[in-house]
């Protein structure tokens, strides 16, 4: 990938973790639950870059890294997730049903592999209609202990769906590595879709160059009728997230600890985003492009929460309007 | 001249007319009569419309549901409605979700198809009432018809309408008969199915035909029984409801599902609520599960002899 290219895939990440770190800082205006994308970002930038606007992507609830990824009004996500008026959902559905129809997200299941198995029914749509355009599936490895999970690799393969699996692992990993994980009796993720006949990789979702480049060769063959294809992110699990609410453990992230090798610990040397600063530190490019880059992202993600933090709720008659057809 | 069929002819005959009309339409699975009424030939007729998948009920009905989403209008015949638990999670969690958390701009219009009540033999898995645990959730429309004219009016309803839908089928309806229209009557609204001034009979689906045959067991003792149809218990048509019940101050609803939480008791609070005065009774299937041996469905399940009974105990003659 050339230099640019990069460029805008740090973009892309930092537009992600960005949005993040904002809400985690003002959690307290969040009157509900919400799960963040911090560590995500190279999957989310993978995802932005191999999608065309004809695919349809199905998140899941951990879904603002993909969004902030693919370009969504960040505003509209920070109104919806603070339950105001403002975007089309108007407070209706919060952080853990966040979609764009207009970017191919029309719905996002909240479900662990509910969204999956929504998307294999979007895949037999494309396929069915001739229409332009293939699915991607994305889902936690939590998804892996779920029986529709399996229900849905056996049907995307029996028909030869156009589906990309994009399971973001980061479950921790299992100590003698004679499983994938401590919940799963499997040996490997990638097995597991191998049974089904469907071709799967396992890659370091760390590195967003080898992440973009799976994610491309999925991709170029599901576009090329070969059925599904499984991808296994190995992701290195964020320290901050809880089963309620994420606290910010391990600091704002600090692009300058790209050009200190060691310098924050465990989870600087995991992070996505340090990752693929240090690639275009690499490349040549300077420390401080990264930041002038790094504080417009940042000033225009500030800019939004600001502005969705002073708009007002939804009137009440909006509970009850979208249940039934006009 | 008025068509007359069998319900299971009408059933099937809208199913083609709608599959005609809709060369998009996808069947997931063909045992939309099978394997309890006669088939009419779907399966050969539109073998190319019918996609069949494995025994894999939550991949089903969320595949439709997603493919729904994505511009493909499916029918998902689930057959016995107790085969529908194993895709209850997509059923009432994702397709009548999706158009309020999308603001409108998403819509899931899907159809399943299931063979709910009694059937006879089934046993405890195999007979249960679903509808009383779908028409409480928004945004799920559920249709129950009684009649060749409602199936006609369910299966067009379900297959061109803009919300998930489910038809709640039964399999003892097959050879009742009844007229059909010209075109498919709104499934919306209420039919007045007999008059008569001393009681007013409502119900939806196979107990519609039961309070008929009740009907005539009370003529024969001077009782002049009205019977009301309600085909679609979500969103339940309230206004249109309580005009059709505002002649009669006695009024006798009658449900195959077990009482808590039933279609009919959601029908008599509307009714009592908006006329404190009527005087109202609810008969339902007793709180058991569906037993096997013919004598004990029938001293559980309400039939003619129970529903006439409970008439004449409420007119206390």
């Amino acid at each position: 990938m050339t230099g640019p290219d990069r460029l805008s895939r740090l973009a892309a990440m930092l537009r992600a973790r960005r949005f993040d770190e904002t809400l985690i800082a003002n959690a307290a205006l969040v009157t509900g639950v919400f799960h963040v994308s911090i560590g995500h970002e190279g999957v989310a930038a993978a995802l932005a870059g191999a999608r065309r606007a004809s695919d349809l992507i199905m998140l899941n609830h951990r879904n603002h890294g993909a969004l902030a990824a693919i370009g969504t009004d960040l505003e509209v996500c920070y109104r919806e997730i603070l339950g105001r008026d403002g975007g089309p959902q108007r407070g209706r559905a919060g952080s853990l049903h966040l979609a764009d129809a207009a970017r191919g997200v029309p719905y996002t299941s909240a479900m662990v592999a509910g969204g999956v198995a929504l998307a294999v029914g979007m895949a037999l749509a494309k396929q069915r209609l001739g229409r332009e355009g293939i699915v991607f599936a994305c889902f936690g490895d939590g998804a892996m202990g779920e029986g529709a999970m399996y229900e849905s690799l056996n049907l995307a393969a029996l028909w030869a769906l156009p589906l990309v699996f994009v399971c973001e692992s980061n479950a921790s990993a299992d100590r003698d590595g004679s499983r994938a994980n401590v919940l799963q009796a499997a040996r490997t993720l990638t097995g597991l879709a191998d049974v089904h006949q469907i071709p799967a990789t396992s890659v370091d979702g760390g590195d967003p160059e080898a992440m973009a480049r799976t994610m491309d060769d999925a991709v170029a063959a599901v576009r090329g009728g070969g059925g599904p294809r499984f991808i296994e992110a190995r992701l290195q699990p964020w320290p901050g997230n809880a089963a309620f609410l994420p606290r910010l453990v391990t600091g704002e992230l600090d692009l300058s600890d790209a050009e200190r090798p060691g310098a924050a610990g465990a989870w600087s040397a995991a992070d996505p985003v340090l990752a693929e600063a240090r690639a275009l530190l690499r490349d040549g490019v300077a420390l401080a492009d990264l930041l002038v880059l790094d504080r417009s992202v940042r000033a225009s993600v500030e800019r939004a929460f600001a502005s969705a933090a002073g708009a007002p709720s939804a009137p009440d008659s909006v509970a009850m309007s979208g249940v039934w057809a006009p | 001249m008025t068509l007359v069929l069998r319900y299971h002819e009408a059933r099937s005959r809208a199913l083609f007319r709608e599959l005609d009309a809709n060369p998009s339409l996808l069947l997931l699975g063909g045992a939309v009569a099978l394997p309890f009424n006669p088939d009419d030939g779907l399966l050969e007729r539109y073998a190319d419309r019918i996609l069949w998948p494995p025994i894999s009920e939550f991949a089903t009905a969320a595949a439709a549901i997603g493919a729904a989403m994505a511009g493909l209008r499916t029918l998902v015949p689930i057959s016995t409605s107790s085969f529908m638990f194993y895709g209850w999670a997509p059923i009432v969690n994702e397709a009548p979700n999706v158009r309020y958390l999308s603001g409108g701009t998403v819509s899931a219009p899907v159809a399943f198809h299931v063979m709910a009540g009694s059937r006879r033999g089934g046993a405890a898995q195999h007979e249960h009432t679903p509808q009383a645990m779908l028409h409480n959730v928004p945004g799920l429309r559920v249709l129950a018809p009684a009649t060749p004219a409602d199936v006609d009016a369910a299966v067009h309803g379900a297959l061109t309408g803009d919300d998930p839908t489910v038809i709640v089928d039964n399999v003892r309806l097959a050879e009742f008969e009844g007229p059909l229209g010209s075109s498919p009557a709104d499934i919306r609204l209420p039919t007045l199915l007999r008059d008569g001034s001393d009681v007013l009979i409502v119900s939806y689906s196979l107990m519609v035909q039961q309070a008929l045959l009740a009907a005539g067991l009370l003529a024969n003792r001077g009782i002049a029984a009205a019977v009301l149809d309600v085909a679609q218990l979500a969103p339940l048509p309230h206004a249109e409801l309580l005009a059709a019940t505002e002649r009669h101050d006695t009024v006798l609803f009658v449900d195959e599902s077990r009482a808590a939480g039933s279609p009919a008791s959601h029908m008599l609070a509307r009714v009592v609520q908006a006329r404190p005065r009527v005087t109202a009774r609810l008969l339902c299937t007793l709180d058991a599960p569906a037993p096997f041996a013919p004598a004990l469905v029938d001293a559980i399940v309400p039939g003619p002899a129970q529903i006439a009974a409970e008439v004449r105990a409420l007119l206390g003659r």
